[in-house]
């Protein structure tokens, strides 16, 4: 299998994959971090290199949605490139996309929410979206997110699935920072994602004849009513069920083209630790750095990434860490989202809720609060005081507080 | 569990991953963060990894613009902003050796944290300075090497203020010897389909004569410069609520400001469309009125005014002009 080896953004990681997916719609509205998806798109497209590639720059993100549920419909294969308040705007289309079971990828680089007034990256604006009943994956680097987004068109459009994917990466920290990325040869990606076939129409969407559809007060057709639940309950099954799906389609990948972003999550040195932590998107390349390095000095210590928010890996983390002593969580946003699903992951399995690994909360990076090594080691430091001590000092903290000065009611936020 | 030094086992990992760290500082719009991603390219080329941790220093563009490199052999170099184990600094104005508190107000990563923190290895500095006059707030001992970018660059382009990143990646070329080849860095420059074909090529030429003009002292000790107290540029309103800027703080190579001939002005287009990329164009006091402190004079205004009523002058008569007409109503 021939490789290019390019270097490429975290942005520009993502438009190249959807072009080797040959997306024939891209359809985003142009905010940080995340318009130079749809310049690198419309470069290929100036340059005639995708001849079969449209992008269409709507009103604003719920239109951008909207446009994707329409073009799924009519079985046509794109991408959307959503983040922060966008995402937000979005939301109604978000769920209607899953709910119609409409296969599409969504990429986000994470920015925060506002207000205060922020550019920088925390992963709230894809968190916002989990209840959404969309697949959502997060991706470590920008050939993390390349492996992805190829992988979750494939699950997506599995019959078995037929559900929107979200793809996030951290904004600015992924999205506009060049490393190196390998790109398989076309040939070989267009074996292991050919066209789509997920929608046989039965109706020609671009010949309805809308006046007459227009013109009567209309029998809803499809299902409703009584069946309303059982079709939920169907959705998500689909969404539970998916793991299987989107562990086998990463062998494949895996197979095929050597990549190791691939599967629910990613234990590193997790078989004999004693500490493990649990992280996603940027964080885990440091945290894996710091593991390497103590494991060095002996010290037994291992990470897990999390690759898959929903459906949420809880059966394979719990595994991973079910002799461990401590589970430390690092969450990049403000409703410690790991630590609760984990949680309750850990209390449902009765065996490690007697004899399992203690768990500790960290929420750290939020509004671009940078993740250096020091602060990671400084959290190893406390899990070892905390191993020894076996008690957490506090289940879920915040890193780091310096506690300014902040009255609500004196002082004007989001102006 | 036996007590071990993390800290300290961090470094050594560091060095025996061959991970390279090199934070680089610039002002916005010198075109650092564009030559930054080139040289990250031009490592990729070669087949290293690289990674640049960047800032984006709130307050929009303003002030500085705070990078880190780091590239390796291999996979599994630590992202992020903070600087660990740096091998040397390079500084794309002298000025940021020693900035003012505002330049790096809300900086992720200071010029100041990392001035602290080197005292050795390879300091590059874009001055028309020799190396042995470089003023360097810590004693240092090492390789310096400067090399005046902005003259190199303001020769073959008349731009002024002269935006010379990439010029500066000749200095990094030279004054860290084979880390790079000279190749790669033009030919990534070459590559860099975000500039166009015309501003690749005279950038080219210029790092390639930054590479043969950097002065390079290898061994050479810096005695350390006592602290200059900090220059501030904020005063607080009476109250202590907030502060207010009393010059430009972003800007400060500026030599010409907008001023707007109301007489002339009659559509307010630059208010209703964003033609202005820094937003500093309002209506007060019955005018058009400029935001100074975040001007950056690129005269895009003046371009587009469709009556020529916006035209650039000299600071002390725009600021003169701005004054009276807000006294005017």
């Amino acid at each position: 299998m021939k490789t290019t080896r390019m270097s490429l953004t975290g942005n520009e990681a993502a438009a190249w994959a959807a072009r080797c997916a040959r997306v024939r719609v891209g359809t985003s509205f142009p905010m940080g971090p995340n318009q130079e998806v749809m310049e690198t798109l419309q470069k290929f497209i100036d340059n005639g290199e995708t001849p079969d590639l449209k992008i269409i720059i709507p009103d604003n993100e719920k239109s951008a949605m909207s446009m994707q549920i329409g073009l799924s419909r009519m079985g046509v294969r794109s991408m959307s490139c959503l983040n922060s308040e966008g995402i937000l705007w979005a939301s109604s289309e978000i769920h209607y996309a899953a709910s119609s079971r409409l296969p599409m990828l969504m990429t986000c680089p994470s920015r925060a929410l506002e207000p205060p007034t922020t550019v920088y990256c925390d992963h709230d604006d894809f968190i916002s979206q989990r209840d959404m009943g969309w697949l959502m994956f997060y991706c470590e680097n920008a050939q993390d997110l390349f492996d992805t987004v190829l992988q979750a068109y494939k699950i997506s459009e599995h019959e078995k699935v037929m559900l929107p994917v979200i793809v996030g990466y951290d904004g600015w920290e992924t999205s506009h920072a060049a490393v190196r990325v390998d790109v398989p040869d076309q040939a070989g990606l267009d074996r292991f994602l050919p066209a789509p076939t997920f929608v046989k129409p039965e109706k020609d969407y671009l010949a309805v004849d809308w006046k007459e559809r227009c013109s009567q007060r209309r029998y809803q057709q499809g299902f409703g009513g009584m069946q309303f639940m059982e079709i939920r309950y169907l959705q998500k099954k689909a969404e539970e069920d998916s793991a299987e799906i989107i562990e086998s389609v990463g062998r494949e990948y895996h197979e095929m083209f050597g990549s190791r972003h691939v599967g629910l999550i990613e234990a590193h040195q997790c078989d004999d630790a004693e500490i493990i932590i649990v992280c996603m998107g940027i964080v885990y390349p440091s945290v894996k750095f710091v593991v390497n390095a103590l494991r060095l000095k002996g010290v037994k210590i291992g990470c897990i990434k999390l690759r898959v928010f929903r459906p949420f890996p809880a059966k394979q983390i719990v595994e991973a860490v079910r002799k461990a002593r401590l589970m430390i969580t690092l969450d990049r946003n403000s409703i410690a989202a790991m630590f609760n699903e984990l949680g309750t992951a850990l209390y449902l399995n009765s065996e490690v809720r007697t004899s399992g690994p203690l768990l500790m909360g960290k929420v750290i990076g939020v509004g671009g609060m940078p993740i250096t090594l020091e602060l990671i080691s400084q959290i190893v430091e406390e899990g070892l005081d905390t191993i020894e001590r076996g008690q957490a000092a506090k289940e879920l903290e915040w890193l780091p507080i310096q506690g300014i000065d902040y009255d609500p009611t004196r002082h004007v936020l989001g102006e | 569990m036996t007590k071990v030094n993390i800290q300290s086992s961090l470094a050594d990992f560091f060095v025996k991953g061959g991970i390279h760290e090199y934070p680089i500082f610039c002002i916005a719009r010198q075109g650092g963060r564009t030559a930054v991603e080139i040289l990250a390219r031009a490592f990729i080329m070669e087949g290293k990894h690289a990674y640049i941790g960047q800032n984006l220093t709130g307050l929009r563009s303003m002030g500085t613009n705070s990078m880190v490199l780091r590239f390796a052999e291999t996979e599994g170099i630590p992202p992020g902003i903070s600087v660990n184990h740096p091998e040397g600094a390079l500084f794309m104005h002298e000025i940021l050796i020693r900035p003012s508190r505002s330049l790096t107000l809300m900086a992720q990563l200071t010029p100041g944290q990392v001035v602290n923190q080197l005292n050795t290895g390879v300091l590059m500095v874009c001055t028309p300075k020799a190396p042995e006059e470089v003023v360097y707030p810590k004693p240092f001992h090492g390789t310096v090497a400067t090399v005046d970018a902005e003259a190199i660059f303001a020769k073959r382009v008349g731009i002024q203020p002269a935006p010379s990143g990439i010029t500066a990646l000749g200095l990094f070329v030279a004054a860290t010897g084979n880390l790079v080849s000279l190749e790669a860095v033009k030919e990534a420059t070459l590559a860099h389909e975000r500039l166009s074909e015309r501003v690749r090529q005279a950038n080219v030429l210029c790092l390639e004569e930054a590479y043969e003009q950097a002065r390079v002292a290898r061994d050479l000790r810096l005695p350390g410069m006592p602290e200059k107290k900090e220059e501030d540029d904020f005063q607080r309103v009476p109250d202590g609520s907030s502060r207010t800027q009393t010059r430009s703080i972003s800007a400060m190579w500026r030599r010409k400001l907008p001023v707007c001939d109301m007489n002339k002005c009659s559509c307010g287009e630059c208010l209703s469309t964003y033609f202005c990329p820094e937003g500093a164009i309002s209506w007060q006091d019955d005018g058009i009125h400029f935001d100074y402190n975040f001007c950056k004079t690129c005269g895009t205004c003046v371009a587009e005014c469709v009556f020529g009523a916006i035209t650039m002058e000299d600071p002390g008569k725009a600021l003169q002009a701005q004054a009276a007409a807000g006294s005017r109503s």
